[in-house]
């Protein structure tokens, strides 16, 4: 019941002071004076936000640009939703890719077209997939974000161990680490880090396969039971759990992402399934313990076929059809994304979704580079799916992960999902 | 006294009753209708869909799960609160050397925040925690488990946290009634020849109802509406093994937009709630017994 209890309150205290008045007359631009834009972001997302606002007022006389940043994406989220349908919202904001986020907004009817901005041309449409609705953009990520392996590069050296860039190679190096009594591969199965190895085998054995993957389960052509690719990512999680690569079975289920790292830190793991919002942990694990850190591929491929990478967009930038000065948002959006503004924003050590630019990476990333150079990436596999399923994968996985269930049981637990979530 | 003064003590309560109707009565009652749309928090068409989104919780197997978890943590937590707090309050009841202190032991884990004390545990009963270490030191290391890890024990092992923390409260509202429970009593058992089971029996017991009602109904209420304490240790996780109606509901609503259904979670909640306390305070008022 306190689902509502929050959600209804606002509409309802809003709906008192608000009557939905702003018309399309209010959105007529205000000529640039005494203009507030207000802008809202997430945690530490687009760290270069403020002083890019800065320079915009400095540029725009007569503009404030207000930017209010909430503690962490899922608060974000929530009072996002609550100013949206209070039509209260932000002229800027942020919000994530998909079904869930910010498709579910642009459906409502609340988010303004940007499919004709420039910078939009430089920009993998991968990356703008999550933003897309019936061919049109309506958000512009400030940066990307990518799953894979983080392993430790010194105890690789020094046991002269190679990268894999298949699955025999891969299989044949999890078990000389097991021989020398290391715990191949970290993962932190109290998390939702347990989607790791779907994300990366799927993107391998499904999408590069099938790029159109998700709308033939829309339309009912193929299900995650029937789907080869799928079956075959199953087998090979089921393999990695079976052999004992993930450590003790009692034990997995029991670690989280601070517990994964002390394992590394500790020699006691050689690798771990991660996303680069991990980055900073694993930066912070290389300063105190003096370890260099890298990152490769959950190779699902076999010798000589290409193996894909999971890189998906990060948050947005999203404009409401409702702001005051649309105009200017639109302006100030462009302003903050386009050129070596868009380097600012992102923060040093970023990925940037542009592919004009010419940005520094952190060297942790530096394994996953040619990856996304090369297009050899597919987005995080919820994006388009309904809303909710990575919940019900993750619950799946965890189970099969616990020995309650196996791998084939979570593909006919999240058809199952699938096709209830179809038929609301 | 002229009819406008008597009026008086209703205006001072109505900036409170305003904010209560506003922030508590109407969203509550608008529960019962959002429970019957697709409300999915932002979109402002919103259509009826009838008893669909009840009818879909009969076949949610996350929901299905977390209603028996639901079920089995508030009864474990309020038989072993109420036994627990029972068996700390007769015994520092007893008069013993240096009961005040234990009164304070035995409570003190009540006055700390249950989500602080949720993380933690969580890092005491890991695979590698303090608790697991300590039952390694003492030889016990056949003992040890992947107490939160572990799909068949972690329900069990919040549980017992969480009756740990609650234990303390229960002794509380007992050692009340226990000490306003007249001594002649007791004389008039003893002349009667009553020995110390008997006594409890025939003198305490009874006598302890209403504690025990406001124990039995708290304990159950809590124990329905868990969530910090589940959200700190587990997650709700591994898979589906610590699963509560509220931390569904929460996922529903807040994680996949799914309002409508959620709120419809929470009616089953609120409905399920007033069936056990009204069968429990129908039960535990008739033998309550006044001296």
């Amino acid at each position: 019941m306190f689902a509502t209890l929050a959600l209804s309150t606002s509409i309802l205290l809003a709906g008192c002071g608000d009557s939905g008045s702003q018309t399309s007359q209010d959105n007529s631009q205000n000529s640039g004076k005494d203009i507030t834009l207000d802008v809202s972001l997430a945690g530490t997302d687009a760290q270069g936000t403020e002083a890019l606002a800065k320079e915009f007022e400095k540029q725009n006389p007569g503009v404030k640009v207000v930017v209010e940043r909430d503690p962490d994406a899922k608060v974000h989220e929530t009072n996002l939703e609550a100013k949206l349908s209070a039509k209260v919202a932000p002229d800027v904001f942020l919000d994530g890719p998909g079904t869930r986020s910010a498709i579910a907004k642009v459906k409502a009817g609340y988010i303004e077209d940007i499919s004709d901005f420039p910078v939009l041309q430089h920009i993998n449409k991968q990356y703008l997939s999550g933003y897309t609705v019936d061919g049109k953009v309506y958000g512009i990520p400030w940066g990307v974000n990518y799953m894979a392996i983080y392993y430790n590069k010194d105890l690789f050296a020094k046991n002269n161990l190679q990268v894999p860039t298949n699955w025999d190679d891969f299989m044949a190096l999890c078990e000389k680490l097991k021989s020398m009594n290391i715990i191949p591969i970290a993962l932190a199965g109290k998390t939702g880090l347990v989607q790791g190895p779907w994300q990366n085998l799927s993107a391998t054995l499904v999408y590069s396969k099938n790029p159109q993957w998700d709308n033939d389960r829309y339309q009912n052509k193929d299900t995650f039971v029937k789907s080869a690719g799928w079956n075959l990512a199953a087998d090979k999680y089921q393999t990695l759990l079976d052999k004992g690569y993930f450590g003790k079975q009692s034990d997995i289920l029991g670690i989280d992402t601070p517990q994964v790292a002390k394992l590394i830190a500790d020699g006691k793991a050689a690798m771990s399934m991660d996303g680069s919002w991990d980055l900073p942990t694993y930066q912070a694990l290389e300063k105190e313990n003096n370890i260099h850190i890298g990152t490769m591929l959950l190779p699902g491929n076999g010798a000589g076929e290409k193996g894909y990478l999971t890189s998906q967009s990060s948050h947005g930038f999203l404009i409401s059809k409702d702001s005051h000065n649309l105009d200017m948002a639109k302006k100030f959006v462009q302003f903050i994304t386009s050129g070596d503004n868009a380097i600012k924003l992102a923060g040093e050590g970023s990925i940037l979704p542009e592919d004009n630019l010419d940005f520094k990476i952190d060297p942790i990333s530096e394994g996953i580079l040619p990856y996304l150079k090369n297009n050899q990436f597919y987005p995080l596999y919820s994006t388009n799916w309904p809303g909710g399923l990575d919940q019900d994968i993750i619950k799946s996985t965890q189970a099969a992960l616990g020995g309650g269930e196996n791998f084939k049981q979570v593909l006919q637990d999240v058809d199952n999902q699938w096709n209830d979530a179809i038929k609301k | 006294m002229k009819k406008s003064m008597q009026q008086v003590p209703y205006f001072f309560l109505l900036p409170a009753l305003i904010i209560y109707i506003v922030f508590f009565a109407i969203p509550s009652v608008e529960s019962f209708y959002y429970a019957m749309t697709d409300w999915n928090g932002i979109n402002p068409h919103i259509h009826f869909v009838g008893l669909d989104n009840f009818k879909a919780l009969l076949h949610n197997r996350r929901f299905i799960a977390s209603f028996k978890n639901t079920i089995i943590y508030a009864f474990g937590l309020t038989l072993g609160q109420v036994i627990l707090g029972l068996l700390l309050a007769i015994l520092v009841n007893l008069g013993l050397r240096f009961s005040t202190s234990y009164r304070a032991i035995f409570f003190a884990p009540h006055i700390l925040s249950l989500l602080i004390m949720g993380y933690i545990w969580s890092f005491i009963l890991s695979p590698h925690g303090l608790f697991n270490e300590l039952l390694g030191k003492l030889g016990l290391s056949g003992l040890q488990h992947n107490w939160l890890g572990d799909l068949h024990l972690a329900l069990y092992s919040v549980l017992s946290f969480n009756i740990w923390f609650a234990a303390g409260f229960s002794m509380v509202v007992f050692l009340a009634n226990l000490q306003s429970i007249p001594k002649d009593l007791y004389e008039a058992a003893d002349i009667d020849g009553a020995n110390g089971w008997n006594r409890f029996r025939y003198v305490t017991l009874p006598l302890l109802i209403p504690a025990l009602t406001i124990t039995l109904v708290t304990g159950m209420i809590h124990g329905f509406k868990v969530f910090d304490v589940i959200m700190s240790t587990t997650g709700g996780g591994p898979g589906y093994a610590t699963e509560t109606i509220t931390t569904v509901m929460f996922d529903t609503a807040f994680i996949t937009g799914k309002y409508g259904q959620g709120t419809a979670m929470g009616i089953v909640m609120f409905v399920l709630i007033l069936i056990v306390s009204m069968i429990q305070i129908t039960f535990l008022r008739k033998r309550e017994v006044e001296y």
